[in-house]
């Protein structure tokens, strides 16, 4: 069983994986991305997730564990494997903001779009994969709304671990949230 | 709901279909399918748009809409998920066709081969996708429909048995258009493998629509066939009369093929025609012509969609049925009137969000259409994709950008993202193009400007500095011009020593192949290529379009003489250039030179009767000689060529008021006005005809309210 964490970048996917790492899951990451203004507890990517379409290969190597995979990559996943995804959501403005600080941050520009279109796009794209991984006979999701965490993180902890078989420690999970800090972050 | 006006209706489209062709076939009774709509209907020119790009027409056609209203914007646009680009998809159409309409409104519809028809759309009948009929495969390999070929997926296995494999024709089938099949070594000469293949396609498309209407009940069925245009892309420059550049033992070979697609085209019409029975409507168009006559161009441009420019901007259209004029000609259609049409034929109203209108002239008397704000609004199943399947593929390239800017997705590999950023720029540059059609010039420029910025192509420099001299903006027009100038030359010239690295790789393989062969090499000729190189070195370079612009420029700013300069010069090089004599008419007008200016309109006119430009300017100069009959009757011509054209309608307004023609003249300046509501001229007229003859006070209120209105802002 690969079990991932999904969603739209700065939907909280970041601290989706830090939960689960401080609740005693095992994290597929290279740390190659390291923490920045961005993400001051760092990002848990694995560098190779990025060219899952062109390479699913190394999928194997998240067997047991947890890898981070956006949601438009959703589509590329090999059908031979069984998945569990916590598929992340936020406030599609607060996402579109965040991405566009993270862009300033990176010195580069994004998609030459208006916000209410891309917002509009991305709500496209996340209603697609949502159909798909709904489809799949090997996939098994939930929603994870990341607003919620930051107001009381104790019960979606609890929902996590319910639906990923009872492992976690949950306290853990909880503790790891620190509203202040993501909030600032927007 | 207002009276149906028709049982059923079939609408055919031949893509590339031209009167030119057809006339002469017609009269020596070898398209009587054809013939017989013609003389039971109504004819006429259905004028094409810019650009005339056969995905973005046929869904013109069938919405009623430009381009940048239905979203499909070339042949190909983005992949899902940065993967590259693929052919244009009906899941990218922003708007209902008309099959979606009727469907909505409780009319069964069945659609074939429609371009772009991939995946079929979920209507209450058959939809067969435009992959349908593509042989994929050699014969003996599997050639297995793409999935979302076929609408309902349970009928996939019908269909599929009734393709025609281009290996399943035989030389009897290939013979009627190709008479000395037996002279061609197929081995060196691909031509009939090509042909065989646009043979078959269209049997193929075809046999599907007679499955249907054998089948099925209907109230509507559109069928399009591409063959007319392959055979004109394949084969036109073999088409009589010859061209001087074509040898002649080619020319004898595959001179017959266009008309013969022609005559095979009427007799799969008249199989339509005699399934679908008397009493059903059948309306039959094109979406462009195609040039058959010395307006054939030498070579195409070396740029995407360069083949276009075989096109020629006028298509056909033929309506037969109840209630529909008999051996009439309409005029000024366009092909954004099809669908406004076709509504009000099952009693529906029009969108007055469409961009086209009803060809009420080809109804029988007094007929009015009813109107609806728009059918986006209606709610309701309707036959198109699920809003899931349905998307933008452009604003989902850029929000595909923006992930791979974030750092979340890679870069595709470097041909995938060459593909992908051409396709985004031909996107932008059709779309500049629609904008500057619809002479929406503010709209265009700054997409034009960027692509300028980004990479200078003459072809998105030429479109900018005509959007800045439609502006007024004549410095910065000039400025653009300038720096084209350099451009084309420099593109030239990289074409001609491409041309040049071709012919030596052409000639290295030929020697290659002989020696691999065991011949004995034959001497090659290289002597003509030499003279050719000559030549070309000799000649200076010229691009006639931009001089036209430049002349068209300097007559703006009033340097009549400096325009005259330019335009001569283009005249002594390439005399028989569309459009040329047009601009050099303006000039002479602008100089007062009244018979000289009428000489060059009528020149214009025996290069190409079609020109509307050139009607309404010999509508100007017999003004000036204040000749109005003659003056009316050239802007009718005009009019009858392309109806949105606010200046003829203008001088047709001015003759009809000299001739004391008062009431038909005010209607001239309102259709002129409806068209140009900025005009000032016809405005001021309309005030005094309505205070005077007409004695309308209230309507001459109305208008020189509007008039005080603008000059107080």
């Amino acid at each position: 069983m690969i079990t991932i964490v999904s969603g739209l970048p700065r939907s909280g996917t970041s601290l989706m994986m830090q939960m689960l790492e401080k609740g005693g899951m095992e994290v597929l990451s290279d740390q190659i991305r390291k923490p920045d203004e961005n993400n001051v507890r760092g990002y848990n990517e694995y560098e190779k997730v990025r060219s899952l379409p062109k390479d699913p290969s190394w999928i194997i190597e998240a067997e047991g564990k947890v890898v981070k995979i956006i949601a438009q990559l959703l589509f590329f996943l090999p059908r031979k494997f069984e998945y569990r995804i916590l598929f992340m959501e936020r406030n599609m403005d607060e996402i579109i903001e965040s991405q566009s600080k993270m862009l300033q941050n990176l010195g580069t520009t994004g998609a030459k779009l208006d916000p209410a279109i891309l917002i509009q796009t991305f709500q496209k794209q996340m209603d697609q994969a949502k159909a798909i991984i709904t489809q799949a006979a090997n996939i098994e999701w939930i929603p994870i709304s990341y607003n919620e965490i930051l107001t009381d993180p104790a019960p979606t902890a609890e929902k996590v671990n319910v639906f990923l078989g009872n492992s976690l420690i949950v306290q853990d999970m909880a503790s790891v949230v620190d509203a202040t800090l993501y909030r600032t972050r927007c | 709901m207002a009276e149906r006006l028709a049982k059923k209706v079939l609408l055919v489209g031949w893509d590339a279909a031209d009167w030119k062709v057809i006339n002469p076939l017609m009269d020596a009774g070898e398209m009587p399918a054809l013939e017989s709509l013609v003389n039971q209907g109504v004819m006429g020119n259905l004028a094409t748009l810019d650009p005339p790009l056969s995905p973005m027409m046929w869904t013109s056609i069938a919405t009623g809409m430009h381009a940048d209203k239905h979203g499909i914007l070339g042949f190909i646009e983005p992949a899902p998920k940065a993967q590259g680009v693929r052919p244009v998809m009906t899941t990218s159409r922003k708007v209902k066709a008309v099959w979606n309409i009727l469907m909505q409104n409780g009319l069964k519809t069945h659609v074939v081969g429609w371009w772009p028809g991939h995946p079929a759309e979920p209507v209450n009948g058959i939809y067969i996708s435009n992959h349908y009929q593509r042989a994929h495969s050699p014969i003996d390999k599997p050639w297995p429909l793409q999935p979302g070929t076929v609408h309902p997926k349970e009928m996939e296995s019908i269909f599929d048995q009734l393709r025609i494999h281009p290996a399943e024709l035989s030389g009897a089938h290939v013979q009627p258009f190709v008479q000395d099949l037996a002279k061609i070594d197929q081995e060196k000469d691909k031509r009939v493998e090509s042909l065989a293949r646009i043979i078959a396609d269209a049997a193929t498309i075809h046999n599907a629509a007679t499955y249907i209407m054998e089948t099925e009940t209907w109230d509507f069925m559109a069928v399009y066939y591409d063959a007319i245009d392959h055979f004109g892309h394949g084969f036109m420059n073999f088409h009589p009369p010859k061209m001087a550049h074509v040898p002649q033992e080619q020319f004898d070979l595959y001179k017959d093929v266009v008309n013969s697609g022609y005559r095979f085209h009427d007799l799969m019409l008249a199989r339509l025609i005699e399934l679908a029975g008397p009493d059903t409507t059948i309306v039959l168009v094109s979406d462009h012509g195609f040039h058959s006559d010395h307006l054939r161009p030498m070579g195409v441009s070396k740029v995407p969609a360069g083949p276009a420019d075989q096109h020629s901007p006028y298509g056909i259209i033929v309506m037969k049925g109840p209630n529909i004029q008999k051996d009439e000609r309409i005029y000024g259609a366009t092909l954004l009137d099809v669908t406004p049409t076709l509504l009000p034929l099952f009693g529906l109203p029009v969108g007055k969000d469409m961009d086209g209108h009803t060809l009420v002239q080809a109804f029988e008397e007094g007929f009015i259409p009813e109107m609806i704000d728009s059918w986006e609004d209606v709610e309701g199943e309707c036959g198109m994709h699920h809003k899931d399947l349905q998307e933008d593929p452009w604003a989902s390239q850029e929000a595909m950008e923006q992930l791979i800017a974030l750092g979340y997705i890679d870069k595709p590999d470097e041909n995938k993202q060459k593909a992908l950023d051409n396709a985004v720029n031909e996107s932008q540059f059709y779309l500049a193009r629609v904008y500057v059609n619809k002479s929406k010039f503010e709209e265009a420029l700054p997409i034009l400007q960027k692509l300028w910025e980004n990479e200078k192509q003459s072809r998105f420099g030429f479109q900018m500095a005509r959007c800045l001299l439609e502006m007024k903006r004549y410095k910065e027009s000039q400025a653009v011009i300038d720096v084209v100038r350099v451009v084309a030359k420099k593109e030239h010239k990289e074409n001609i020593k491409k041309q040049k690295e071709e012919a030596k790789k052409r000639l290295e393989e030929a020697k290659k192949k002989q020696k691999e062969e065991g011949k004995q090499a034959k001497e090659i000729q290289t002597e003509p290529i030499k003279q050719r190189d000559k030549k070309q070195k000799e000649r200076p370079f010229q691009s006639p379009q931009l001089e036209l612009m430049q002349g068209r420029l300097d007559l703006e700013i009033g340097k009549y003489m400096k325009a005259l300069e330019s335009l001569e010069k283009v005249e002594k090089a390439t005399p028989r250039l569309p459009g040329l004599h047009q601009q050099l008419g303006q000039v002479y007008l602008k100089m007062k030179l009244w018979n000289k200016a009428e000489d060059a309109f009528n020149k214009a006119l025996s290069i190409d009767p079609h020109s509307a430009h050139a009607h309404n300017g010999l509508a100007e100069t017999y003004i000036r000689q204040l000749r109005y009959v003659d003056g009316a009757e050239a802007a009718l011509n005009s009019i009858g060529l392309l109806y949105h054209y606010p200046r003829a309608h203008f001088n047709l307004g001015l003759c009809l008021a000299r001739l004391k023609r008062t009431e038909r003249a005010a209607e001239a300046f309102e259709v002129c006005l409806k068209m140009a509501p900025k005009m000032k001229r016809p405005r001021r007229l309309l005030v005094r005809l309505y205070k005077g003859p007409l004695k309308t006070p209230d309507k001459a209120e109305a208008h020189q309210k509007v008039l005080d209105e603008e000059t107080a802002s």
